[in-house]
């Protein structure tokens, strides 16, 4: 690799030049007896086994676009037995540990796809689509659970407006990077099933009832939060109480975090992929409920048995060219971003959580 | 999250046989051989002795790995198709069903039942069903659901019983195989776990069903995707 190669790299080329084949071989007719077949040929060293890179082309131009942005270095790449592959994902998990995925890591099942195409449907690759692009793809097996019930009523009591503010908050800070599961997806899902109720099936049917378990403030509001006049969460003071106060200091710090980075606008790119795609919407990455068991938990349980029938749309998907270093380095940022929101949701689900004793 | 990276392969290739294609000067007569090859000491690869290699060979080789399937036209209904497994789909409908006398749903034998959209799939011999969660030909990729039967596993496989199972997995015999399917009697619950969302079981699932014109959908319990199925019945 140029700038980190210190030996001589070769070419591989086709041995047979195209159009300057031999004839197919026509069907044997005349074998000979096994007992004259005693020629032992020697070989060259080289014939007895090699390194052969697949496909590789694209790993090599992003490991070069890394060590230009100075991610990457000699030692990456040594340390890699010079293999662009190798390097490129050890530079980019160190990238992402950095931002605390040993954190995401051991509480989501994410998976973070690093491909030529979107999905692995063996190479294929839509029309239309820059066939030079790599793409980042972000996508969830299971999702995480933040149960706010307990923490909004507690704000309440202590500033009228908060306790709504801080779940507001923290709703849209998510809602910019990754799909979330709450109270609104739950009140879709309720009035569907209603809808599709026939008449004396009600008692087969065990469909939820939302507004009971959702906080107060919650329950009075059905207004969506951008029409209301609710002030932001930095409008309130902080809570002298350290657990509450710890709280919306995580929220503030979420919201910094989720603002810090701009969402890539690729809505060209996915049109694309949904029209050549059959995807199903994203799964959602976090859930937001309000008490164990609740309705929302319900309706995200009811929902979540019939998820898969179709390749879901990925969270996040961040296209780039590998050999356009700025390109790559918006994509890490992104990464960066992302990794650290997912990282501090843990440290509030944490806080959430009773403790034992 | 864990990171994937699909970007190639960078893989250790080591000689392991070769052919080699011997012709005479006409290029008439041609004949290929299969060596095997020993490593020496200083990594020099020697070719050992060959062994003649015949297109006879080939096919037989090939015949004896699976691939001697009978050409046929397949039907609109046909799933997938290897020489030991044959899967088939059919839309929600109406049909008779008869369970065993005194069993719990003795008293509901013999009536009209809709049944949800069903994949069926014959594996090594024997007949498996899952149900299907939207009445269209599934994808690769479609969610399935448990099939709410008695004498059916919730891992789809039928107890064959007494049942009159067709020989073979040819297209022309999915017929015989659905009809040995629904026209026996189901007698007794195939699994202890749990095949359908309805309260109670199947027992009032069908109990209540008996006479109804749609099964509900809501009853059904998601399995695993249709590819995924079909692949752990192959390699059971």
């Amino acid at each position: 690799m140029p700038g980190l190669a210190t030996g001589q790299q070769h070419s591989r080329s086709c041995a047979q030049p195209c159009g300057d084949r031999e004839p197919a071989l026509p069907r044997p007719r005349c074998l000979a007896p096994g007992s004259q077949l005693a020629a032992t040929p020697r070989l060259d060293k080289d014939h007895g086994g090699t390194r052969i890179g697949f496909g590789g082309a694209q790993a090599v131009h992003l490991a070069q676009s890394l060590v230009s942005l100075g991610i990457a270095d000699r030692n990456d790449w040594e340390q890699a037995g010079k293999d662009p592959l190798r390097m490129t994902k050890t530079v980019l998990e160190r990238l992402l540990e950095e931002h605390g995925n040993a954190v995401v890591a051991a509480h989501y099942e994410l998976e973070l796809r690093l491909g030529q195409s979107l999905f692995d449907y063996g190479g294929y690759r839509a029309n239309g689509i820059d066939p030079t692009l790599l793409f980042f793809s972000l996508s969830p097996y299971s999702s995480f659970p933040v149960c706010m019930g307990k923490i909004v009523d507690e704000l309440e009591t202590v500033h009228p407006g908060l306790g709504m503010a801080a779940y507001r908050t923290l709703q849209n800070a998510l809602y910019r990077w990754v799909r979330v599961y709450d109270e609104s997806d739950a009140r879709q899902y309720i009035d569907m099933s209603m809808e599709s109720i026939e008449e004396g099936e009600e008692e087969q049917c065990e469909i939820p009832k939302l507004d009971p378990d959702l906080p107060a403030c919650l329950r009075a509001r059905k207004s969506s939060w951008r029409q209301s006049r609710q002030p932001k969460l930095s409008a309130y003071p902080l809570p002298g109480e350290p657990r509450m106060r710890h709280f919306v200091e995580l929220v503030r710090q979420i919201h910094r975090a989720s603002h810090s980075g701009s969402r890539p606008d690729n809505a060209a790119l996915l049109d694309e992929l949904r029209h050549t795609y059959s995807l199903a919407v994203a799964l959602p990455v976090v859930v937001l409920h309000f008490r164990d068991g609740d309705a929302i938990s319900a309706c995200f349980d009811f929902e979540a048995e019939f998820w898969g029938q179709e390749t879901p749309e990925p969270n996040l998907v961040l296209s780039f060219h590998p050999d356009r270093p700025e390109e790559v380095k918006a994509c890490l940022k992104v990464l960066a971003v992302v990794t650290r929101i997912l990282a501090l949701i843990v440290g509030l689900s944490d806080l959430l959580r009773p403790k034992e004793n | 999250m864990r990171l994937d990276v699909d970007l190639g392969d960078v893989i250790e290739l080591k000689l392991d046989r070769a052919l080699l294609v011997y012709a005479n000067q006409q290029r008439s007569r041609h004949m290929v051989t299969v060596h095997t090859v020993q490593h020496a000491e200083n990594h020099l690869p020697v070719l050992g002795t060959g062994t003649l290699l015949s297109m006879e060979t080939l096919r037989e080789l090939a015949k004896q790995l699976g691939s001697g399937t009978l050409l046929e036209c397949l039907p609109e209904n046909v799933i997938a198709r290897t020489p030991e497994t044959l899967a088939w789909w059919t839309p929600a409908e109406v049909r008779p069903m008869f369970f065993g006398a005194g069993s719990e749903l003795g008293g509901v034998s013999g009536k009209p039942f809709p049944h949800p959209p069903l994949l069926f799939v014959v594996a090594k011999g024997i007949l498996h069903v899952r149900a299907l969660c939207e009445n269209r030909r599934p994808a690769a990729t479609s969610r399935l659901a448990v099939a709410p039967y008695w004498n059916t596993g919730g891992d789809g496989k039928v107890c064959h019983g007494t049942m009159r199972a067709p020989n073979g997995v040819s297209s022309a015999s999915i017929p015989q195989w659905e009809t040995a399917f629904f026209q026996s009697e189901f007698t007794h619950p195939g699994d202890t776990v749990k095949l359908t969302r309805r309260k109670g079981g199947v027992v009032p699932l069908w109990q209540s069903l008996a006479g109804a014109r749609r099964f509900p959908r809501r009853t059904l319990i998601a399995a695993e995707g249709l590819i995924d199925y079909l692949k752990g019945l192959e390699s059971k």
